[in-house]
């Protein structure tokens, strides 16, 4: 049984050789012939996702917070069908419960497509690939004597006139096509990858976008049609018996109605802004990524403008949300060919890095109860999304404030202008730098790739993790292997 | 050169080295490849037949990624019913994608496997390259399987 991760990438310094379906096989084969049903490549899959349904669903690891908000729609909308419809379609006319109904139909459809659905995540290189990719950055940067490995091209590319530039990524050992990113929660690129969504269970990328702003947009609709007619209700009772009497009745004649008045309230505002969000960030054909990162933003050149807009805004809005759907390219149920090389992967999907099943099995409730406590803490404060790609104003220094772990956008954030958010970074560049480390050292690097991204972290500036980034920089400093791997890593991020 | 089958291909040549066409950019995210003739394939295969096989599927993809009015049409209609359409109806893309991998197996049959060349369909690759696999053939003398393998082992071996 090969073990999990934390050997993966030592194994990686012999994969450069070209592999041949005959030199992977033996290291597969043997253990797959011991099942007797063949394995579907799901079960295999590298990534940190879940599956479930023998591999039609797909969600990310942590998935504590999305149930929270399928209970908070299902009760709340529970509540106002049994409490306030009957009355109200009595009353006012049969049409709002049906209404109702349509919205929350549509709501919990595209939810559960959002949640469930392939955000667009790209499969890893064959080792084939992989090895071919090496051999054309190391002819690029000429041979390289010894010590650290070269930092790796990045490609530039031109597109409509604006130069961009493609990154390598060390995980998924290809170049990432334009838009997409690294996401670190789910260890996986995603085409134009949005943000990682926890209220959700899921990132949002090109498949799955659409699906994502319809379900914030009924939401919306739903939400400020409860509030609406659950005030309307109180108001047509007092109207019968005086509105403070109304009130103080309220637990005994109209039941929940402030709590799900509060609900409402609450989800109104948020929810409600950030459909706004979404449909500027439509309209202009960026992601949730790209403007907080400013990318296209006229502040960083008057040249600077954005590629991939259409634009008008009615050509942005009909590509983004009426375009066509692009297939999942993972394969999840697909069965795993005898002859093709795998990728040397965990062999249980679903293991992370350095961690043991146990250990994560048991983590997860753990981690489900304190993502959700910090989602709720931080609730207020608009949180960044986490993007590996490491510019060299982003470099996370020692000194520098940096929002360590991974960084899950929470979709309650304002929709504040870019200029405003704080120059956040997140470490979790490191993760995919720190395999270059391992790589080549040989060194059992598990406390950098444990530290940046433990799962269920969300970052509410947790000062543990931040502390554990400082504590690899300074154990890269010390030796002097390692300041090279640093001076790498700064070589890296400056280019 | 020797003239082979689909299924002899498999069965008497040997995997010598792979050849990657990468994708194309410079018009955006839409799923281009490179029409560049690698520089591997220059003693196998003509290279307007490469061109001319990467063009086409180029083609097709442009065909299967289009906006307009009909993708409007299918966006629109599963929209209405909150998406459930997808659950029973295939969507213009999927068409396109099946068309593409008979295109290839023609292809294949045709042009490349006669040559020891075979096409790999790049949604198995995820979309990132088009995979040309070359085959030696096992009964040819000594060049086979030195020649190839030569310029990879180079600079891969070390680790």
């Amino acid at each position: 049984m090969t073990p999990g991760g934390g050997s993966g990438p030592m194994k990686d310094c012999e994969y450069s050789q070209i592999s041949t379906h005959s030199s992977s096989s033996p290291m597969e084969s043997p253990h797959k012939k011991k099942k007797s049903a063949p394995k579907r490549k799901w079960e295999v899959f590298p990534g940190r996702n879940k599956f479930f349904c023998n591999g039609r669903i797909m969600m990310a690891r942590q998935t504590g917070v999305f149930y929270l908000t399928l209970v908070l729609i299902l009760v709340t909308s529970g509540l106002f069908f049994a409490f306030d419809c009957p009355y109200l379609s009595e009353k006012i006319t049969p049409a709002i419960p049906a209404i109702g109904g349509i919205l929350f139909f549509f709501v919990m459809g595209t939810l559960l497509r959002t949640s469930f659905s392939d955000p667009g995540v790209l499969p890893r290189a064959t080792p084939d690939e992989a090895a071919d990719l090496e051999r054309q950055i190391d002819i690029a940067n000429g041979s390289s004597s010894g010590g650290y490995r070269p930092p790796p091209r990045t490609k530039e590319v031109i597109i409509n006139g604006q130069t961009v530039k493609l990154k390598y990524c060390f995980t998924c050992k290809i170049f990432r096509p334009p838009r997409a990113s690294h996401c670190s929660l789910c260890d996986n690129c995603v085409e134009r990858f949005d943000h990682h969504c926890p209220w959700v269970g899921n990132c949002v990328g090109k498949r799955n976008y659409r699906f994502f702003y319809m379900f914030i947009l009924s939401l919306s609709f739903l939400t400020v049609f409860i509030f609406a007619f659950v005030i309307t209700h109180v108001i047509l009772r007092s109207q019968q018996t005086g509105f403070l009497n109304a009130l103080k009745d309220s637990p005994a004649r109209y039941p929940f109605a402030e709590r799900i008045s509060v609900v409402c309230f609450f989800s109104v505002w948020s929810i409600v802004g950030l459909s706004g969000f979404h449909t500027y960030l439509i309209s202009s054909n960026q992601t949730t990524n790209e403007d907080i990162k400013g990318s296209w933003s006229n502040k960083r050149g008057k040249e600077n403008y954005n590629p991939y807009s259409y634009g008008n805004i009615f050509t942005n809005c009909c590509a983004a949300l009426c375009g066509p759907l692009s297939p999942s390219l993972i394969d999840r149920r697909g069965f795993i060919q005898p002859d093709t090389p795998q990728l040397a992967g965990p062999s249980n999907g679903v293991t992370m890095y350095g961690a043991t099943q146990s250990q994560s099995n048991m983590c997860d409730q753990d981690q489900c109860i304190q993502s959700t406590k910090f989602v709720l803490q931080a609730a207020a404060t608009p949180l960044l999304q986490s993007e590996p790609s490491i510019t060299s104003e982003e470099l996370p220094l020692p000194g520098k404030t940096t929002i360590s772990g991974p960084c899950a956008t929470l979709t309650l954030g304002q929709p504040t202008p870019p200029s405003s958010m704080p120059n956040l970074t997140s470490d979790s560049g490191l993760t995919d730098m720190i395999p270059l480390k391992e790589e080549h050292e040989g060194h059992q690097f598990l406390t950098p790739e444990e530290a940046p991204s433990p799962p269920g972290m969300l970052p509410s500036g947790s000062p543990i993790t931040h502390s554990h980034t400082m504590h690899v920089l300074s154990l890269a400093s010390q030796d002097s292997l390692h300041e090279d791997s640093v001076r790498g890593l700064v070589k890296l991020s400056s280019v | 050169p020797q003239v082979h089958s689909l299924q002899e291909l498999r069965r008497s040549a040997s995997l010598a080295t792979k050849v990657f066409v990468q994708r194309d950019y410079s018009e955006g995210t839409t799923c281009q490849f490179q029409t560049k003739f690698p520089p591997e394939l220059e003693s196998r295969i003509e290279r307007q037949l490469f061109e001319e096989t990467v063009k086409t599927l180029n083609s097709f993809y442009a065909e299967a990624e289009k906006i307009g009015g009909s993708s409007y049409l299918e966006g629109c209609l599963a929209c209405a019913t909150a998406y459930f359409i997808f659950l029973c109806m295939e969507t213009h893309y999927e068409k396109v994608l099946k068309k593409i991998s008979k295109y290839i197996q023609e292809q294949n049959e045709k042009i490349y496997a006669p040559r020891g060349l075979l096409l790999t369909d790049p949604l198995e690759r995820g979309m990132r390259v088009i995979e040309i696999s070359i085959y030696e053939d096992r009964c040819s003398s000594g060049s086979s399987s030195s020649g190839s393998s030569s310029s990879s082992s180079g600079g891969g071996m070390g680790g």
